[in-house]
């Protein structure tokens, strides 16, 4: 089939977009509590230590987490033909999250460094595995009836409640996790990126290369087969892409939830159903989001800094009272 | 046998204030959460899911960064300002989403989210202890004493005696306004009456225990269930029910907590979600 032809205004605001993440990139490298005077203090060794110890790391992070969500959100919607099932209305979030605090109490001891961090990722990943089948399980075949919102978020406050017996239970051992489950950016070093970085590139890639073949899986289970597509060995394939992505992601940030609501479907609304053109602009918009927030959350009170989760979460979830208005 | 001092205080002033405590919140909590689901007419209206107690949540929040505790006259009033505030909001979106509950409930979601992020940022740059907030945003009765039960004991018993006073037109509140208005019940006046008796109860519970969400869910559809449309009864069965599944509830996490508190919401969490897939299942069979 003839691909549809992409109108050269799409591609400037791509560049648009894309000049606008760097721009916010550099504002938030040298935005913060420490500041410089002049452009001679800008050259200063220990601000030029400031900003690639802590800054650089974080952003970084902050930035493939967010990409990594929003894809992962992209995905399940694709599979599930609803553009409500998204990481963290399911259930799956909260379930790599679960079993994050489960790895961390266990390996909280011996394992530092390189291999704490695998761990924690293999435990996320499995948590999104298991609450993303239990999601299908509960669905029976039928993704795109609304009614699997409720069972998603009935999963997502079981996960949420067993979280939080284990953080209650064990208060030494998980000191920090509760801002961690937040969704913070504190603290986060280039050790971080080992895993989050190369699963970023390879969810981007397979996205931008799968553009064609999830705009035939959108259309009708019939349809796709007709057109030559194995339905059933792609949403797999699929689905188990979009946990790979959430899971690496919450387990270097914790769950940042509603952009991967938000931006897959306010890309929609601006571009159109067509997935190629969804995929880089929800890219760009992602990382535009993701930076602003974490900018705002270090400069809104110096001293302090505000989790970057309840920062995108109050830019993102007037979305849903918005979808209550609609039609 | 005498009981040594220390026993008895655990027992008076520790142990018996928690279930007391447990049995007036589920009264209240399954009373709200049963009015609420006839005000936005959704079956699966709950205050803490949609939001109605993180209003309160913020107000705590706000009161806590000024040094304001529960002793002082104007507590309860600023957090029922709070509630009311996302009842009155919750009130309208359900207007505006005719016959889908669904996207009641995710706007709900998306309201509850975004005041919960709210107070949660107040409270860090408060300093205070992420853990016990933590704790107690998710409903825990575990700092309970006798004044929180006379606080809890007036305004639960106001509550459900109004709720019982009102419960007989609730059916024709139910059937819609126009209906309702032809049928000589003001329709308008009614609604104000629901949203104050829904926000009084939830204040008081947010006052007392954070937000425990989910029994406003379970209770009243048990409720509904066994008495159908007989609202009087289902009142009073919403009463014997939710003050014994909270107790038993409260029950269960003492004997979970062995070293360390953990708050009855997740409790009513993990029963409450149950019940759910369940009643799906059920639908999709």
């Amino acid at each position: 089939m003839g691909s549809v032809k992409i109108p050269y205004f799409y591609y400037m605001t791509l560049a648009f977009m894309l000049f606008t993440v760097v721009i916010l990139f550099l504002m938030s490298l040298v935005l913060g509590d420490v500041k410089w005077g002049s452009l001679v203090e800008l050259m200063d060794p220990e601000y030029i230590d400031v900003v690639m110890e802590y800054r650089f790391p974080r952003v970084l992070v902050g930035l493939c987490a967010a990409i990594n969500f929003t894809l992962s959100g992209l995905l399940l919607q694709v599979v599930t033909k609803n553009n409500l099932t998204t990481p963290n209305i399911v259930g799956i979030n909260t379930g790599a999250s679960f079993f994050a605090v489960v790895s961390l109490l266990l390996f909280s001891d011996n394992v530092m460094g390189v291999s704490g961090v695998f761990s924690t990722n293999m435990f996320s990943f499995m948590g999104s595995l298991f609450a993303c089948l239990l999601f299908i399980l509960f669905a029976r075949k039928d993704f795109t009836n609304h009614l699997n919102i409720l069972n998603g978020i009935a999963l997502d406050s079981i996960f949420i409640a067993l979280t939080a017996i284990l953080l209650l239970m064990f208060p030494n051992e998980t000191g920090s996790i509760a801002l961690w489950l937040t969704g913070s950016l504190w603290g986060k070093n280039l050790q971080d990126l080992t895993f989050l970085l190369p699963s970023c590139l390879v969810g981007v890639l397979f996205c931008l290369f799968f553009g064609q073949r999830m705009n035939i899986l959108s259309l009708s289970n019939e349809t796709s087969i007709s057109l030559g597509i194995h339905v059933r060995r792609n949403h797999f394939l699929l689905l188990l892409m979009s946990c790979f992505l959430a899971g690496t992601a919450v387990a270097s940030t914790g769950p940042i939830g509603f952009i991967s609501l938000f931006v897959p479907n306010v890309t929609r609304l601006i571009v159109g159903e067509n997935i190629k053109k969804i995929v880089p602009f929800s890219i760009l918009l992602a990382g535009i989001i993701i930076i602003a927030s974490d900018i705002l959350s270090r400069v809104l009170i110096p001293p302090e800094e505000i989790p970057i989760g309840v920062i995108v979460a109050i830019i993102c979830s007037p979305y849903l009272i918005f979808l209550v208005k609609q039609r | 046998m005498i009981p040594d001092e220390s026993s008895l205080y655990l027992t008076l002033d520790v142990y018996l204030p928690r279930y007391i405590c447990a049995l007036l919140l589920g009264i209240d909590l399954a009373l709200s959460g049963f009015l609420m689901q006839i005000l936005t007419k959704n079956r699966l209206a709950d205050t803490k899911l949609m939001g109605v107690s993180s209003g309160g949540l913020v107000a705590v929040a706000i009161l806590s960064s000024l040094n304001i505790t529960l002793g002082h006259a104007l507590y309860y009033p600023i957090v029922f300002i709070g509630c009311a505030i996302s009842s009155v909001l919750l009130f309208y979106m359900s207007l505006k989403s005719n016959g889908r509950p669904i996207f009641l409930l995710l706007g709900g979601i998306g309201i509850s989210s975004l005041l919960y992020s709210l107070a949660i940022s107040i409270f860090i740059l408060n300093h205070e202890d992420l853990l016990s907030v933590y704790a107690w945003t998710t409903g825990s009765l575990n700092h309970v004493n006798w004044f929180h039960v006379l606080l809890l004991f007036i305004v639960t018993c106001i509550g459900s005696f109004l709720v019982y006073l009102i419960s007989p037109s609730l059916k024709i509140y139910e059937l819609g306004r126009n209906t309702a208005l032809s049928l000589g019940l003001a329709h308008g006046r009614y609604s104000f009456y629901l949203i104050f008796l829904i926000t009084a109860l939830v204040s008081v519970s947010v006052c007392v225990a954070g937000s425990i969400g989910f029994v406003g869910l379970l209770v009243p559809n048990v409720a509904r269930f066994v008495f159908q449309q007989n609202y009087k009864n289902v009142v009073i069965s919403c009463i014997f029910i939710g003050g014994v599944l909270l107790v038993i509830c409260q029950f269960i996490t003492s004997f979970l907590s062995v070293y360390h508190e953990i708050p009855v919401g997740c409790m009513t969490a993990i029963l409450g979600a149950f019940y759910l897939l369940g009643r799906n299942l059920k639908w999709a069979r």
